[in-house]
C-alpha cells in the first residue's frame, strides 16, 4: 500500500511537472489526464472510492475533454503540424501494443474472473459501501443545503458559459468597440 | 497506513507545481489547468485529512470543490474563446483590451 502510495506519487509530480513545462498544450492536457488519473488512484489508497469515481468521471471524462476541445479549436492554424505529430509510425506500433495488451487484459478478466486481493493486507473495517455511505449521509443529511447551491452554481456556470461564448456576444461588443 | 505528512508534503508540491505553472506560463489554456493542479493538491489534502479522521466531511468537500472546478473550467473556457474570438490570441499578455 505503501509503494502504491509512493509510485502514484511520483506519477503524480512528474507528470504535473510535465503539464506546466511542455509547450504544446495538447501534450499538457494530455499529461494533466495522467495527473488526475494517478490522483484518483490515491483517493482509492486512502478509502475515498467516491471521490475517485468523481475525480475519473468529471475530471477525466469532462473537463479534460473541454480543454481539449478549447485548443483544438483554438490552435486552427497549427491543424497540419497537429495532424503530423499523429502520424509518427513510431507511435502508431506504441498504441497498437498498448491497445492489444489491454484488450488482452480485459478479455483475461472477464473469462478466467479477478481474484479480489486487498489493498492492505490488514483487514480494513472500512469497506467500499461503508465509505460510500458515510459519504452519502453527510452529503445528504449535513450537507443538503450546499448541494442545493451547487447545482444552483452549475445552472449559472451553464448560461454563463452558453452566453460568453456565444457568437453574438464579441460581435457586439467588438463592433462597440469600433464605434469608438 | 500511509503517512499523512508525506501525503501533506505530496499535496503542498502539487500545489507549488500549480502555482510556479500559473505564475511562469502565458498560455492562458496551461494557466487554467495549472489552476485545476492547485484545486487537485487541496482535494487531495482534504481527502488524506477525511481518513485521517475516520470523517466523511472532507470527502463531501472534495466533492464541492470538484464541482467548482468543473464550473470554474467551463466558465473560464468561455471566456478564452470570446477572447479568442476578439483578438486571435490566448496570451495572458495580449489580453490588454480591458487596459486604460
Amino acid at each position: 500500500m505503501e509503494l502504491s502510495f509512493y509510485i502514484l506519487g511520483a506519477v503524480v509530480l512528474v507528470s504535473s511537472l510535465m503539464v506546466i513545462t511542455r509547450r504544446n498544450p495538447m501534450h499538457s492536457a494530455l499529461w494533466l489526464l495522467v495527473t488526475f488519473f494517478a490522483l484518483a488512484g490515491i483517493y482509492l489508497l486512502l478509502n475515498a472510492e467516491f471521490v475517485a469515481a468523481v475525480q475519473i468521471i468529471i475530471y477525466a471524462g469532462g473537463v479534460i475533454v473541454l480543454y481539449i476541445f478549447v485548443i483544438m479549436l483554438v490552435d486552427l492554424s497549427k491543424e497540419a503540424a497537429l495532424r503530423a505529430a499523429f502520424s509518427k509510425p513510431r507511435q502508431t506500433l506504441f498504441a497498437v501494443v498498448f491497445a492489444f495488451m489491454l484488450m488482452a487484459v480485459v478479455v483475461w478478466v472477464s473469462l478466467r474472473g479477478i481474484v479480489p486481493f486487498s489493498i492492505e493486507e490488514v483487514a480494513a473495517p472500512a469497506s467500499a459501501a461503508d465509505s460510500t455511505r458515510a459519504f452519502a449521509k453527510e452529503l445528504f443529511l449535513t450537507y443538503l443545503y450546499p448541494f442545493e447551491v451547487a447545482s444552483v452554481l452549475l445552472l449559472v456556470a451553464m448560461i454563463g458559459s452558453v452566453v460568453l461564448a456565444r457568437r453574438g456576444m464579441v460581435a457586439a461588443s467588438s463592433g462597440e468597440k469600433k464605434a469608438r | 497506513m500511509i503517512n499523512p505528512v508525506h501525503l501533506m508534503a505530496l499535496g503542498a508540491a502539487l500545489f507549488c507545481i500549480g502555482m510556479l505553472g500559473f505564475l511562469i506560463r502565458r498560455n492562458l489554456i496551461v494557466i487554467f489547468m495549472s489552476i485545476e493542479l492547485m484545486l487537485n493538491a487541496v482535494n487531495l489534502n482534504l481527502v488524506a485529512f477525511s481518513n485521517q479522521f475516520q470523517s466523511a466531511h472532507g470527502q463531501v468537500f472534495a466533492v464541492f470543490v470538484i464541482t467548482v472546478a468543473a464550473a470554474e473550467a467551463a466558465t473560464g473556457l468561455a471566456i478564452l474563446i470570446a477572447l479568442y474570438r476578439i483578438s486571435r490570441a490566448v496570451n495572458a499578455d495580449e489580453a490588454r483590451i480591458l487596459k486604460w
